[in-house]
């Protein structure tokens, strides 16, 4: 049969699941479909919505394109697993602030890469901001509202 | 005095107050604005006697409210829910909002029969406005009048205030006590409502209901039902309608570890599996071919050609303001000019693929689905599959974005085709590859002006013609009073304007609608062609405008803007400035757009200024995100958005062939909102309307030329 499965080891928002799961299907699905983890969205399945964004050791990763046996020991933070980092909480309430969301299915994804940011930068400039953030699409257009609702959780009230 | 509406007063089991009355169905804005001055509301609709909203209060004081607008994004939950704790006095806070649109929802004790909903046309909060606070403010009056009665007072002597009556010498009572009292009260005939100078609520921006679930991925749209025992169904479907597989081999798509079943049906293939990508991958095996890419013909060019031949067909005129035909008042004219305008196929491309889950078990038929008239379907089920409409149950989710693609019926529809063949609960996924390819499409424009000016470059009188593609089921009937949108309101006047149209039927291909309407394309027109005609005149665009309008609304949000935007002050070469208005369902909106195209043919869009007004605003800053959000649609579709069809496909596959703007793409955009104390319009769409014209001008300025057709950035190369 084509795809066969093995057994892995994940640990996704500091709990480790045992699965058996065919090593190419991609981190999304595995958190979707088998966990059960909706949060981290479908988009586009090909990397460039940023709807699927979850943090792989830190670091903000498009799911859709990281197959499952790639992940190997690396811990797995998505949306559901954020609310207790101080930094996020900070992102949380400065999106309530802008408000930001409209349609809200790729705020998630949004947010997870704004809290990578500011976990590497705690100062970041326009372009740093504006860098960072051009992996995401916003049918609903509300960019500059996420914008503001980073340098708010950053504490910047000018644009550098 | 407002007329009664269709309203009733019950308790539910469990000894909770449910006050029952109707909204308006339809999200006509302007018809409903128009409706809502003449303090006349329902008229239309006494045909149909129901309630289809209702606020519930219980014993603990706590507001339910529960409504058939459907929450796309666009904050009318909010919005409904501040207008009704105000009226109703009580806290923002306490009102818990949801769709109510299941006659046999079993999270409420009562039920209640209804066929139809539909939320569109940026409609909502203009039609529930009087009907909304009538309700509210009628019950409020009737908590009063039951507690005056207990505390002995007269009633002038109480107020209600955050959910309590008060009284004299102290005396309170929360709602909840008063919920057997009221009961047995008349509804009021007239109702007093709160004056604007006392509003606490309407008026002050309040953040949205549901953003709290949405960004911390709690929020269950369509793609996250997740349900005992379902499969997941992966759609292999046609972008040409009703297209017909010709071969089909499954074998290897069956190997597939996870593959479950191949669902057929003439027109489609269904995939199912334990879950979405094993489905996908047995899809990658799957040997298919359609009858439509075998024949067809279709390509892009051959779309446009037809559209120009509509030129040869009859048009209906569908609009003339005047009494001497419009030829012969071009003829008297000094000048005239023959413009045509283009305007392409475009997809809606919300981030959520489209999805439906339906299960079919014992007699009864259930959906979890994200429509904008999430109704509809059950007399389609009712009628082909034999099932009482009272058994088939909806359940509504949260909307990734539609843009009015979730209007269209068809993928609700095919779900239940293929869930018909299962015992189990099937959630029907389009890959975003087949979300674009079997959109329902933004119909392609072809539009001929012929326009005449006096000596003075006055434009004196317009013949419009407008070429389109209707669905075949509505050849017969294709008047479309949405073909006016924007034109019919104009702000300016002109003294001949005949607008007239020829609708060409094109079968093989799902057409619906899009992002703004007919709007979008009749103000990229019109505001197109005055630009232009200014630029004749050697005039400037406001001026030019500012001559023809008659509409002091009009005149005043136009002089809103220029009072914040430093117009005319063009930096360089290379930026400049490009001005579009409109006057569409009720409000008015002015846009100035800064745009700079460099040598290396890179557009920037540096800032976007924009005027609305829309009369009472009931939440200002959902407003401004509103207003934001449509210009940044708009501007995207203004420089990217086209579809191209090839063997009657749909070539467009995936955001990268399809290109939106992203955050360093989008401008800076700075929202001012007029305030009056005229009936709230239209919000939603307005943005869009103005967008591709305001750019096309500023765009076109610096390349020393008039755009005539979209998309733009294709074609700074051709102009350079």
């Amino acid at each position: 049969m084509l795809f066969d499965k093995a057994m892995i080891t994940l640990t996704v928002n500091k709990q480790k699941i045992e699965l058996d799961v065919s090593e190419d299907m991609p981190l999304l699905w595995v958190l979707r479909d088998l966990i059960g983890l909706t949060g981290t969205k479908y988009g586009c399945g090909i990397g460039l919505c940023g709807a699927c964004t979850v943090h792989l050791n830190g670091r903000a990763v498009k799911s859709c394109s990281v197959p499952v046996g790639a992940v190997g020991d690396k811990e797995v933070l998505t949306i559901e697993g954020i609310l207790d980092d101080p930094i996020a909480q900070k992102l949380l309430k400065s999106w309530t602030e802008t408000e930001p969301t409209q349609c809200g299915y790729c705020q998630p994804g949004q947010i997870m890469t704004a809290l990578a940011l500011l976990k590497e930068n705690s100062h970041p400039s326009k372009n740093e901001i504006i860098k960072a953030m051009t992996g995401h699409l916003c049918r609903c257009g509300t960019y500059q509202r996420i914008y503001k609702a980073i340098q708010m959780a950053a504490g910047i009230t000018e644009d550098v | 005095m407002c007329k009664t509406l269709n309203r009733r007063l019950f308790l539910t089991g469990s000894g909770a107050l449910v006050f029952g009355f109707m909204f308006p169905v339809q999200g006509n804005a302007e018809e409903q604005q128009q409706q809502n001055a003449s303090s006349q509301t329902g008229d239309r609709w006494q045909t149909h006697w129901f309630q289809n909203a209702f606020i519930k209060i219980d014993v603990h004081n706590h507001v339910t409210f529960l409504l058939p607008n459907i929450e796309i994004g666009q904050g009318i939950h909010t919005a409904a829910s501040m207008m009704l704790a105000e009226e109703l006095e009580v806290g923002f806070a306490s009102v818990s909002t949801e769709t109510f649109i299941s006659d046999l929802d079993k999270n409420h004790d009562f039920a209640v029969q209804e066929d139809f909903f539909i939320t569109y046309g940026s409609g909502s909060t203009a039609k529930d406005w009087i009907p909304l606070r009538q309700a509210a403010a009628s019950l409020r009056m009737m908590f009063i009048q039951a507690a005056a009665e207990k505390f002995k007072a007269v009633i002038e002597r109480c107020y209600a205030r955050n959910g309590f009556v008060f009284g004299p010498d102290n005396h309170s009572l929360p709602y909840g006590a008063l919920i057997s009292d009221i009961i047995h009260l008349n509804i009021p005939l007239e109702v007093q409502y709160k004056k604007k100078t006392d509003y606490q609520i309407i008026g002050k921006s309040h953040n949205r209901m549901d953003t709290e679930l949405k960004i911390t991925g709690h929020a269950v749209y369509g793609m996250d039902i997740r349900l005992s025992n379902m499969k997941t169904g992966y759609m292999v479907l046609s972008s040409v309608k009703e297209d017909q597989i010709i071969d089909c081999d499954d074998r290897q798509t069956r190997q597939v570890k996870g593959v479950l079943d191949v669902l057929k049906r003439p027109d489609g293939i269904c995939i199912v599996a334990d879950h979405y990508w094993a489905a996908s991958q047995g899809a990658k095996q799957l040997l298919i071919q359609w009858k439509g890419e075998k024949e067809s013909n279709f390509t892009t060019s051959f779309l446009d050609q037809s559209l120009k031949e509509g030129l040869k067909q009859t048009s209906t005129i569908l609009y003339h303001n005047s009494n001497q035909p419009v030829v012969d008042s071009l003829k008297s004219l000094k000048h005239q000019y023959h413009w045509n305008y283009q305007q392409p196929m475009l997809l809606h491309a919300a981030i959520e693929p489209i999805s439906c889950t339906v299960f079919f078990h014992d007699d009864q038929c259930e959906l979890w689905l994200g429509s904008q008239a999430p109704l509809t379907v059950k007399e389609q089920i009712a009628q082909q599959y034999s099932i009482d409409k009272n058994k088939i149950i909806v359940h509504h989710n949260v909307i990734g974005g539609s843009f009015g693609r979730r209007l269209a019926q068809d993928y609700i529809l095919q779900a239940v085709h293929f869930a018909k063949q299962v015992a189990y609960p099937l959630k029907c996924i389009w890959s975003r590859e087949a979300d674009f390819q079997c959109d329902s499409l933004r119909s392609p424009y072809y539009d001929q002006v012929r326009i005449g000016v006096d000596s003075n470059n006055k434009v004196k009188a317009i013949h419009h013609r407008m070429m389109t593609f209707v669905d075949c089921k509505d050849k017969n009937n294709p008047i479309n009073p949405d073909y006016l949108l924007g034109l019919d309101s104009m702000p300016y006047q002109i003294e001949n304007y005949q607008f007239e149209y020829t609708v060409c039927e094109m079968p093989c291909l799902n057409f619906g609608t899009g992002q703004g309407r007919e709007a979008t394309r009749n103000i990229f027109v019109l505001e197109s062609l005055m630009n232009r005609l200014a630029f004749h005149a050697q005039q400037d665009p406001i001026e030019y405008r500012k001559a023809l309008i008659v509409d002091p609304r009009a005149m005043a949000v136009l002089d809103l803007l220029m009072q914040q935007v430093a117009w005319g002050k063009d930096k360089s070469k290379t930026i400049r400035q490009g001005f579009a208005m409109a006057h569409v369902s009720g409000s008015y909106i002015a846009m100035v757009i800064e745009a700079e195209l460099t040598m290396t043919s890179v557009i920037q869009l540096h800032r976007v200024d924009v005027a609305v007004d829309c009369g009472i605003i009931v939440n200002p800053d959902q407003v401004i995100a509103q207003v934001e959000s449509a210009v940044v649609f708009g501007l995207s579709d203004a420089l990217y958005g086209e579809v191209q069809i090839e063997k009657g496909q749909v070539l467009q596959r995936n955001y990268n062939q399809y290109r939106v703007l992203r955050m360093d793409d989008a401008p800076v955009i700075h929202v001012y909102l007029a305030s009056n104390d005229e009936a709230p319009s239209a919000v939603g769409e307005l943005g869009t309307v103005v967008a591709a014209p305001a750019l096309a001008h500023a765009l076109g300025l610096i390349q020393g030329k008039f755009y005539e057709s979209l998309p733009l950035a294709k074609q700074i190369v051709q102009h350079s």
